[in-house]
């Protein structure tokens, strides 16, 4: 076989290659991780830790809008905006986005909150006509303060790997346990205080090594609400 | 150049990162193949087309996303001055030697890319661990981009 023939064979069989990569990334893609979410909740939920957390089906937009408008922090500091949001594969591998269908025209700026029904989904990133960038929660990039149960405040970051995150500082004496539901601690103006961030997976020891797992349905297409912060104006 | 091949191998390679997308992230991208690509390119190829690789990698994650530039660029071009420069020191055109100069570029670039999203410096365990994925994407890609030297008129790949 000459030369060039054996690079055509070879240019050949890299797209099948990679084509098989598309049709199996169904299977390798973590439907695992969503079990072990579930088996989380089901732990969480027998320590009576949680109580609004119990439903994991996505909610439609009325629902979602429902459930939040009865929370306590809607009546202060955020108004609530709906939307849906798609699954979004950035260029950059690391990265995990999202894309919502609303943006700038409706007053949507970069760093506004963004909620499901299981709490916390991301923060947007960039906006446009007609359309946002959710960064998600296991985001390697993605930082928000936390509280444990007792209202000890630490930090956590999205990643290392896709629907996880980690406690990167400890403020307080922070003490993990598994199982433990990991709630917004308010700080910062992103997202009010007490929305669940997620559950506790495993400890390990260094304390940034512990796993936390956000919710199960971060790069599923859902409704979700978007946290504009009110100013004086609309308040009064 | 054969600019047609040229422009096939470039879009099968992101094509194939794509494909490869939730495999690229248990592996923290260290075996990512537009890195693995380019790091080809650098062994023994041309400056401009090297920068054209390098352009077309940075644009391609710049635009749609919500990388910064400096997220995009710092670590591909760690990974370009690493295997220049221990291109010095080592036979880039040795089959097998070659993967002294390629495995440690790239396990510095995931590095760097990994301090500039995370904002920490990974384990030492993390570089191991990532030592013999390199290795084995490297395995994979190098021969299949070797055997499509020939379409790539000006590649100076005596292999």
């Amino acid at each position: 076989m000459k030369r060039i023939e054996r690079a055509y064979w070879a240019i050949g069989c890299w797209l099948v290659l990679a084509l098989i990569g598309y049709g199996l990334q169904p299977l390798v893609s973590s439907s695992g991780s969503v079990d072990v979410h579930r088996q989380l909740l089901e732990q969480a939920l027998q320590h009576s830790l949680i109580s609004e957390t119990e439903e994991l089906a996505i909610l439609d937009r009325q629902g979602l809008l429902d459930r939040f408008l009865s929370a306590n922090f809607v009546g202060s500091l955020f108004q609530l905006v709906p939307a849906r949001m798609s699954p979004h594969n950035d260029p950059h591998p690391r990265r995990s986005v999202a894309r919502l269908d609303r943006g700038s025209e409706t007053g949507l700026t970069a760093g506004m909150g963004v909620i499901g029904a299981a709490g916390v989904i991301g923060k947007i990133i960039s906006t446009g006509p007609g359309w946002s960038l959710v960064q998600l929660a296991d985001d390697p990039a993605f930082v928000i303060p936390f509280i444990d149960e007792d209202g000890r405040l630490a930090i956590y970051a999205g990643g290392p790997d896709r629907g996880q995150g980690h406690p990167r500082l400890r403020i307080d004496p922070v003490k993990l346990d598994k199982s433990m539901v990991v709630r917004t601690h308010g700080g910062g103006g992103t997202f009010p205080e007490g929305l669940v961030v997620g559950i506790v997976s495993e400890v390990r020891i260094p304390f940034r090594d512990t796993v936390i797992r956000p919710t199960s349905t971060l790069h599923q297409g859902q409704e979700v609400l978007i946290l504009t912060p009110m100013t004086r104006l609309d308040t009064r | 150049m054969k600019v047609g091949w040229f422009t096939i191998i470039l879009v099968l390679t992101i094509f194939t990162t794509g494909a490869f997308r939730p495999l690229m992230v248990k592996t923290a991208a260290v075996a990512d193949p537009l890195l693995i690509l380019l790091v080809w390119f650098a062994l023994v190829d041309r400056w401009p087309r090297i920068v054209v690789v390098l352009s077309v990698i940075c644009i391609y994650r710049l635009y749609g996303g919500i990388s910064t530039p400096l997220e995009v660029l710092a670590p591909l071009l760690l990974v370009l001055i690493a295997v220049r420069g221990l291109r010095q020191l080592l036979d880039p055109y040795h089959p097998w030697k070659r993967f002294q100069i390629v495995i440690p570029a790239l396990l510095l670039g995931a590095v760097l890319q990994e301090f500039v999203l995370a904002g920490n410096l990974p384990t030492i365990s993390f570089v191991f661990q990532s030592c013999w994925v390199v290795a084995l994407f490297v395995a994979l890609l190098f021969p299949v981009l070797d055997l499509t030297t020939p379409l790539l008129r000006s590649a100076r790949f005596p292999l």
